[in-house]
């Protein structure tokens, strides 16, 4: 047995036979310098997972031989270094860090394939989605066609790698109009049928009756495993239009009689903002930033909140980041300017702190062709917080909270109305992982391609 | 020998470190660029140790070590010229982009793996950050079997496991870009 004293500047790296698994392997290690950790990022010989030197031995030429135990060594695996000592080809493999900091390059869609490449692969793909690079919500994008056959299409915005995805997929069976008012919502509604879907991908939809009255722009909010129909507008008499929930276990439709005066007899999607936590759902007028909030298991209303986050304020719209409630407000200010604001709402829903100002130069993207912003619509999820102008979606501004402070960056929407005025934006967003990815590709009808504006 | 074309004599009057890579040639390089390597700086920060040792790089190639020097001495040069100024400080960084677009540009797949390797070993974060970078773009979009081919990878799935996933992901296996 051979000992190396720490004066001896020695030079050392590891080299692997490529050769087939035999039964005795040589390794020969040569020590670069007896403090340095020679591997760097890439891991420790000593840790080296399943490689157990049996014995060492020095020789004159400072270099240390070692008997292993080859059965941990597969030939397939990553750890093969260059090997100076082979005249073969030499073979430089990929894996650890360096292979977690390339996959964290790739975006989700490729990353799912990625699981497939190589058993080994499965947990570097894992880690590097939770590494500097973390996973982050899709931004999807639905159009409708307005004209028969209805045909819709959907483009995601993958937040983390910054690249638009388009989802082909089957066009969704029609309903009518294409509508989302909060999160991951999509539904259509009609005077005989209700479809909805809330899975991050919409690769499920639910088809049920509808509900006992026809009320038009109604408030529609999905909590937990009740959908919620409130409001909206009938032109049959004075009565007051029942609240309706819709049980997803029972699949059957059930009736309560109050709502606040405020929200009757309102257009839901040109003057409500809806939300929804775990356990409620939240609505406020955006004019006055006057807020109810729903518990649909006991039917009961409370509020109203006042969470008009000041004066200059003249519209808000209300959402969930970080499952804390937000307030995005737009101003306008003396000199007739756009600004817009983020307020974080306290549990109580009793007092609102200001936690950023969207940059001039995105207010004016927001604006895109006219003068003014008069309103403006958010879709949360996670850590963001996508807004848009509805009359001028040509730019999508997003919000990330982290610690209480927002970061602000602007994505060019890709997906614009063509010039007829046919088809209608909805906007939905998402967490999607790998694990939706790979049940959708499952699914056998969808797939993804990246977006390409040739 | 020592020198060879693609690599210069340094200024006179400057510190030089002398670098050896895997084939026993010598890089001598400005002391500013060589400590861009945080390996070979790491080598020298132990005590004692003089700037007229060679630092054996017994992991890296010739080649690999030519262009890692290539491209250090261009980045400390566009660093030096980069200021306070935020015009300068645009074009420097337009530059680097530029220059970091080429070297990959030229580069075989096994040149781009072995300058990872190499970028990894010396420990260049700027460099690793961007050949990474490099290759995500590269397998994006491609199939499974170019990626494996790209990583020399083996097939280590069950063949029920992998006529399954074939069933399923079928496009996968084609691929959108050609391979």
């Amino acid at each position: 047995m051979g000992s190396i004293s720490p004066s001896n500047r020695v030079c050392f790296s590891v080299c692997v036979s490529n050769q087939q698994q035999t039964r005795k392997k040589r390794l020969k290690l040569k020590m670069l310098l007896p403090n340095y950790d020679g591997f760097g990022k890439t891991g420790t010989f000593a840790g080296r997972e399943g490689f157990f030197p049996s014995r060492f031995t020095a020789s004159k030429s400072n270099v240390l031989h070692i008997s292993r135990i080859p059965d941990f060594v597969h030939p397939s695996s990553s750890n093969c270094f260059h090997s100076k000592s082979s005249k073969k080809k030499k073979i430089q493999c990929i894996y650890g860090d360096i292979l977690e900091a390339i996959l964290s390059q790739v975006p989700l869609v490729d990353l799912a394939l990625a699981c497939h490449v190589s058993d080994t692969w499965k947990q570097p793909v894992l880690s590097s989605l939770e590494g500097f690079n973390k996973i982050k919500p899709w931004l999807i994008v639905h159009t409708q066609s307005s004209r028969h056959p209805y045909e819709t299409t959907a483009h995601a915005y993958d937040t983390r790698s910054h690249v638009w995805v388009e989802i082909q997929q089957p066009s969704i069976d029609h309903v009518s109009a294409l509508q989302s008012s909060h999160s991951t919502l999509l539904y259509m509604l009609s005077p005989f049928r209700f479809a909805f879907s809330v899975d991050p991908l919409h690769l499920t939809w639910h088809r049920a009756d509808a509900p006992i009255v026809w009320r038009s722009d109604p408030i529609v909010a999905v909590v937990g495993h009740l959908v919620v129909v409130a409001g909206g507008m009938c032109d049959f008499g004075n009565d007051p239009i029942p609240l309706e929930t819709y049980d997803l276990r029972t699949q059957r439709w059930d009736t309560c009689n109050s709502i606040p005066a405020i929200l009757e007899d309102t257009a839901a999607s040109t003057c409500l903002s809806i939300a929804v936590d775990k356990h409620r759902m939240y609505v406020m007028e955006k004019s006055s930033g006057v807020t109810y909030s729903f518990d649909p298991s006991s039917k009961t209303w409370r509020g109203p909140y006042d969470l008009r986050p000041g004066k200059k304020v003249f519209s808000s719209v209300i959402g969930f980041v970080n499952e804390r409630m937000v307030v995005a407000g737009l101003i306008i200010d003396a000199e007739n300017d756009n600004g817009v604001k983020m307020w974080e709402v306290n549990s109580e829903m009793s007092e609102l702190r200001e936690m950023g100002e969207m940059p001039t130069e995105l207010v004016g993207k927001l604006k895109g062709q006219s003068p003014r912003v008069l309103s403006i619509t958010m879709t949360s999820m996670g850590d963001l917080a996508y807004l848009h102008n509805p009359s001028d979606p040509g730019e999508l501004i997003v919000c990330e909270v982290s610690n209480g402070v927002c970061t602000w960056g602007s994505v060019r929407n890709v997906v614009v109305k063509d010039g007829s005025g046919l088809q209608s934006l909805v906007f939905t967003c998402s967490n999607v992982g790998l694990a939706d990815l790979h049940e959708a590709l499952r699914s056998g009808n969808l797939q993804f391609r990246y977006y390409n504006k040739e | 020998m020592a020198n060879n074309g693609e690599n210069p004599s340094p200024d006179v009057g400057g510190k030089t470190v002398k670098l050896k890579a895997d084939d026993g040639e010598i890089f001598e390089v400005e002391e500013a660029v060589a400590m861009e390597l945080q390996t070979v700086k790491s080598f020298f920060d132990d005590d004692g140790v003089s700037y007229d040792t060679v630092v054996p790089l017994l992991n890296v190639s010739s080649t690999a070590l030519a262009k890692v020097i290539q491209y250090c001495r261009r980045a400390v040069e566009l660093r030096a010229k980069s200021g306070d100024d935020e015009g300068a400080n645009e074009k420097a960084r337009e530059e680097r982009e530029g220059l970091e677009a080429e070297l990959v540009r030229e580069e075989s797949d096994e040149g781009i793996k072995e300058l990872i390797l190499a970028a990894n070993y010396l420990n260049i974060k700027d460099m690793l950050s961007f050949l990474c970078r490099a290759v995500g773009d590269r397998i994006k979009n491609k199939s499974v079997e170019y990626v494996r081919r790209f990583f020399v990878l083996e097939n280590d799935f069950s063949p029920e496991e992998e006529e399954r996933t074939r069933n399923e992901v079928a496009w996968a296996f084609e691929g959108v870009d050609a391979d």
